[in-house]
């Protein structure tokens, strides 16, 4: 018999000699040593799965931790927050709610823990003021990638905010949808406070304007009357006393000062019900200085006050509604007129400055004191003279002009040095191709 | 000369003294009713030069009285100046749409007056005119083609 040549070298190794056939000993010799090594063998898996198994369970334990750690993280994350939370899986497990969702729904926490979502959800849905519907409504939104925002408001008064959304993998698979609850009752009811306050405000102001308008209108009819019926005794032909014509030239002036008061009340009551119309037109700056500058040279002339303009060539149109316009240069520089004394100067000047025009009306008059400032725009607030003489006019003159340039989305600003003069600058945008009136 | 005659219509008796006084002293005759309704019941019966309206009055307002004055053909061309007490922008528009030639604000200014209905006086006799001489031109033209 042939032998395999590796059989023939482990005879060898267990002493049988070459080129002959191996002895029993030599035989003997080998198995004991095959045997030997299955022994080892079997040593080694066994100690190879004792050790296996001992790491398949330390890695459960550390798992098992691991995951206990997470989730502690998780509740107390969601204990913490700030608003009710509940999070509902794919077969309707409430998988966590907090402790804020169980005290805003009134669930206990053994309702919770058993962890059905449909008992909870019918206590939820009982605070609804229409609860029908409600609960087929939740169903269809559960399954849905939706996000929901929505203000409830409960019917024992609570305003709750909910916000819900689908809470996915990041492989997009769905899991679960969360709820959160936020209640703002507090806030709601003091934003609708604040609503009501304003439109309570608004109406109100809207009234004062309309009786206003409507008063106007009342107040020019019998002024028509004392007017022209005054006028009519001075140039008709019945002859008068001058002691009557004295009465009647003052009845004339008195009603022709009540007619400005009047006007200007009803400009006022417009701006500020904001029912004045602006008619916004490119208007060349120089064009309306000289023309409010000829409408008041006579005035001028008689307070012996010396009235110029001086406008930039280059000065660009103004945006703005003419009327509005020659009102607020008529005012400021009928005004400038009124506190310069005689011999003393107005002028009235215009300079482009980025995307504006200044429009300042300079006088060399009495000046305005410091502390007299913050009065200057006030309706019906007239500043003393030096002289202690009340002046001439409305009062209402300034408090109207600095309501019509903001209209505008103009500025107004005013510099003053007492006994040297006073300089009124207004800021009116300028017209551009670019902004369209 | 003849003095034109001048329709104003305003319910108030003081302002219909003011208007109608201020006219007569200027030379015009007037007539002068307190309503939109009598006012285009005189205009059934009497052609004055033109009319002096006021925008509210009770019953007929000056807006409709002018609308109906534009509507009837043989009045269609009547000069007609509204006064009223109102803000002017509020009643511009409107007073034009219904026809109106001119506005004027309550309290006005006698001279404005005056000159306004002298204006007004004026295009309607220059229309007159126009319309006279127009239909003798037309007249003439007729003869020409009929020979």
């Amino acid at each position: 018999m042939t032998l395999h040549p590796l059989l023939v070298r482990l005879l060898r190794k267990a002493g049988a000699a070459p080129d002959a056939a191996p002895t029993l000993e030599a035989w003997q010799e080998l198995l004991a040593r095959v045997s030997r090594t299955y022994q080892e063998a079997d040593q080694d898996r066994y100690t190879l799965e004792r050790s296996i198994e001992i790491s398949g369970r330390e890695m459960q334990g550390l798992y098992q931790n691991i995951k206990r750690q997470s989730d502690a993280v998780l509740r107390a994350t969601l204990e913490a927050a700030n608003a009710a939370i509940i999070v509902v899986d794919r077969a309707r497990r409430v998988v966590a709610a907090n402790r804020q969702f169980r005290e805003m729904w009134n669930v206990s926490e053994e309702l919770i823990a058993a962890g059905i979502h449909r008992p909870v959800l019918e206590r939820v849905v009982a605070f609804d003021r229409d609860p029908s519907g409600s609960l087929q409504r939740i169903d269809r939104i559960h399954d849905s990638m939706d996000t929901i925002r929505r203000e409830l408001d409960l019917s024992d008064g609570r305003a709750i905010d909910l916000f819900s959304a689908p809470v996915r993998l990041p492989d997009g698979t769905f899991v679960a949808r969360v709820t959160f609850f936020v209640d703002c009752t507090t806030e709601r009811r003091a934003a609708q406070q604040i609503e009501r306050a304003r439109q309570a405000a608004e109406a109100a102001s809207r009234a004062k304007s309309m009786f206003v308008a409507n008063m106007s209108h009342e107040l020019r009819t019998p002024l028509n009357a004392v007017i022209g019926l005054a006028d009519l005794l001075l140039v008709g032909q019945d002859p008068i006393t001058a002691r009557q014509r004295e009465y009647l030239e003052s009845i004339l002036a008195s009603g022709r000062h009540l007619l400005d008061l009047v006007n200007d009340v009803l400009d006022l009551a417009k701006v500020e019900a904001g029912k004045q119309a602006l008619e916004l037109e490119p208007v060349a700056a120089r064009d309306a200085i000289v023309e409010a500058v000829a409408a008041l040279e006579p005035l001028a002339l008689q307070r012996g006050v010396a009235l110029t303009n001086d406008v930039a060539a280059d000065a660009p149109p103004v945006r703005a509604d003419r009327r509005s316009l020659r009102q607020i240069l008529y005012n400021l520089i009928s005004n400038a007129l009124k506190f310069t004394d005689r011999d003393g100067r107005v002028q009235v000047s215009a300079v482009a400055r980025d995307g504006h025009v200044a429009i300042a009306v300079a006088d060399t008059g009495i000046g305005i004191a410091p502390e007299q400032l913050p009065r200057l725009y006030r309706a019906f607030e007239q500043l003393d003279l030096p002289t202690g003489e009340r002046p001439e006019g409305t009062g209402l003159g300034l408090a109207l002009t600095k309501r019509l340039v903001e209209l505008h989305g103009g500025t107004i600003h005013v510099t003053s040095r007492l006994g040297e003069g006073t300089t009124f600058t207004v800021r009116m945008p300028a017209f551009s191709e670019g902004h369209p009136a | 000369m003849t003095r034109e005659l001048i329709l104003v219509a305003d319910d108030s008796d003081a302002n219909r003294m003011v208007a109608a006084g201020h006219l007569e002293a200027a030379g015009y005759d007037t007539v002068a009713v307190a309503s939109g309704e009598e006012a285009l019941e005189l205009l059934a019966t009497q052609r004055p030069a033109m009319v002096v309206l006021d925008v509210l009055m009770p019953g007929l307002g000056g807006l409709e009285t002018c609308r109906r004055i534009r509507a009837t053909p043989e009045l269609a061309e009547l000069p007609v100046l509204f006064l009223t007490a109102l803000g002017d922008r509020d009643v511009t528009g409107p007073a034009l749409d219904a026809g109106a030639d001119d506005l004027l604000a309550k309290p006005f200014h006698r001279g404005e007056l005056l000159l306004r209905v002298q204006a007004l006086l004026r295009h309607a006799r220059v229309v007159r005119e126009l319309r006279a001489r127009i239909a003798e031109l037309e007249r003439q033209l007729m003869g020409t083609v009929s020979i």
